[in-house]
């Protein structure tokens, strides 16, 4: 594992992560009608913003010079790598007027959306950045779905774990925590289904595919083992015993943040298995 | 606007790398950079066994992802020859090319933390020469110019051989003449 590739790894799930969280927290933020929360979501787009920035700092430390990194944007007319820095830059740039404006009314409504979708936008252009490549493995909808699936569980992870952690004197939290927690659980289950259709498609796939399945399936196959236990046993479990102590009544703030750290540390682990088996097409 | 490209005589070329090290010598490239490789295929039996050799660098494609995807602009297809040139200064070394040529004629250079590839010599070819690789080839198993002119010359060549990636990718301005065990 090369230092650039660990940039792009940082990059790509850190920025999708803090989109996801975004998008959730403003949407809950726009159907909640309790004031007490208000406070909680405030601090969490702070938080956001931090985790937005750090995604981006790491991007540069994939180019071979970072100085000149602002002219990726010059190519926006034909070039999804110009578009997906645009947007994620762009996301960015509207979370930090959002967190600067908050007593702003109207403006800061409009900065919202546009945040929204600057960051749904980010996510599209790289997923399509990763498409226009001579790699099959990145290429159609697994990549979509990859890259959608880590903003949509690490969106929820984050923000369940910003909810607890802000909330702690909040004693109305555990209604809307509960909610997360179970979208959580339904989120990887259609990932669990989603993952095998992916393998299958690699399987019935050009050459190419079938040695990303065969990397997969051999020389990686202790990292995948790996990723989907972090994801499974350290995300899924705990988050399974969290939602039902809630219905209970109880709440185990602790499970929530430990169930975040493992769906991380297994979406990481995930995207270091999508750059390390993509094959690409080439002589030979 | 006329096309440049390489023609490739399979059925002449014996290995000897010699384009490869013109090349490397003319671009100056470091260890483990070489803008044109010569690959190797070999295979079958005893008493039947076949090798051939395949010289490829950047193929000035008709459709060129690298230029396509470049997110400064630095990677350009020149108008007056569809030659696909690099501007290393305005270079920021995303390396995205190099993820954009099916041929791995792109390069990411440590020395300069740029990419670099074949421009078909444009310094040489001004001034009415040929590109450093088709003027060392021993066998004149390479050779440059109006692709066009080259097909006629040489109306048996193709674009695709056992080997190369598919020429609808990119539409490569490359054409071969194959032996027999490279044909597809």
């Amino acid at each position: 594992m090369e230092l650039k590739e660990l940039a792009l790894i940082l990059f790509t799930v850190l920025s999708q992560a803090a989109i996801g969280a975004y998008l959730l927290l403003a949407w809950l933020r726009l159907m909640g009608k309790d004031a007490a929360m208000d406070g909680v979501y405030r601090k969490s787009l702070v938080v956001l913003l931090g985790v937005s920035g750090v995604g981006l700092l790491a991007s540069l430390f994939h180019l071979g010079r970072p100085l000149l990194a602002v002219t990726a944007l010059k190519h926006l007319s034909t070039s999804w790598l110009s578009r997906e820095i645009f947007f994620s830059g762009g996301f960015f740039v509207l979370l930090l007027a959002v967190v600067l404006l908050e007593k702003a009314g109207m403006i800061r409504k409009v900065l919202c959306a546009l945040g929204a979708l600057s960051g749904v936008l980010a996510i599209i252009s790289m997923s399509a950045s990763y498409g226009a490549t001579i790699y099959p493995a990145w290429q159609g909808w697994g990549t979509y779905a990859a890259f959608i699936g880590t903003a949509v569980l690490l969106g929820l992870g984050l923000v369940a774990g910003l909810i607890a952690w802000f909330g702690r004197a909040v004693e109305t939290k555990g209604a809307a925590l509960q909610r997360l927690v179970g979208a959580t659980v339904v989120a990887l289950g259609v990932g669990l289904v989603a993952y095998p259709i992916y393998l299958a498609t690699l399987g019935a796939g050009g050459m190419e595919a079938q040695a990303t399945l065969k990397l997969l399936g051999g020389e990686f196959a202790w990292v995948l083992a790996l990723r989907w236990a972090f994801t499974l046993v350290g995300g899924l479990v705990p988050l399974v015993i969290t939602w039902r102590r809630m219905a209970a009544g109880k709440i185990s703030t602790g499970l929530v943040y430990g169930a975040f750290c493992f769906l991380l540390a297994g979406e990481l682990a995930g995207r270091y298995l999508f750059y390390a088996t993509g094959v690409p097409i080439s002589i030979g | 606007m006329a096309q440049k490209g390489f023609y490739f005589d399979m059925t002449a070329c014996v290995g000897c790398k010699t384009c490869q090290i013109a090349c490397k010598d003319k671009n100056d490239n470091p260890i483990g950079v070489n803008f044109r490789l010569v690959h190797t295929f070999e295979g079958g039996h005893f008493p039947k066994p076949w090798i051939y050799f395949l010289s490829v660098a950047c193929n000035h494609c008709e459709n060129p992802k690298c230029v396509q995807n470049c997110p400064t602009g630095a990677t350009t297809k020149r108008a007056e020859d569809g030659l696909v040139v690099i501007d290393q200064d305005a270079c920021i070394g995303c390396q995205y090319c190099v993820w954009s040529c099916p041929y791995g004629a792109r390069h990411f250079i440590e020395e300069k933390n740029v990419v670099g590839k074949c421009n078909g010599c444009v310094d040489l070819t001004a001034e009415g020469g040929m590109p450093a690789c088709v003027d060392a080839c021993v066998m004149r198993a390479l050779e440059f110019g109006d692709i066009e002119e080259l097909k006629a010359k040489h109306p048996g060549a193709v674009q695709v051989c056992a080997g190369l990636p598919g020429a609808e990718l990119t539409g490569p301005s490359l054409l071969v003449s194959p032996k027999a065990e490279a044909r597809k």
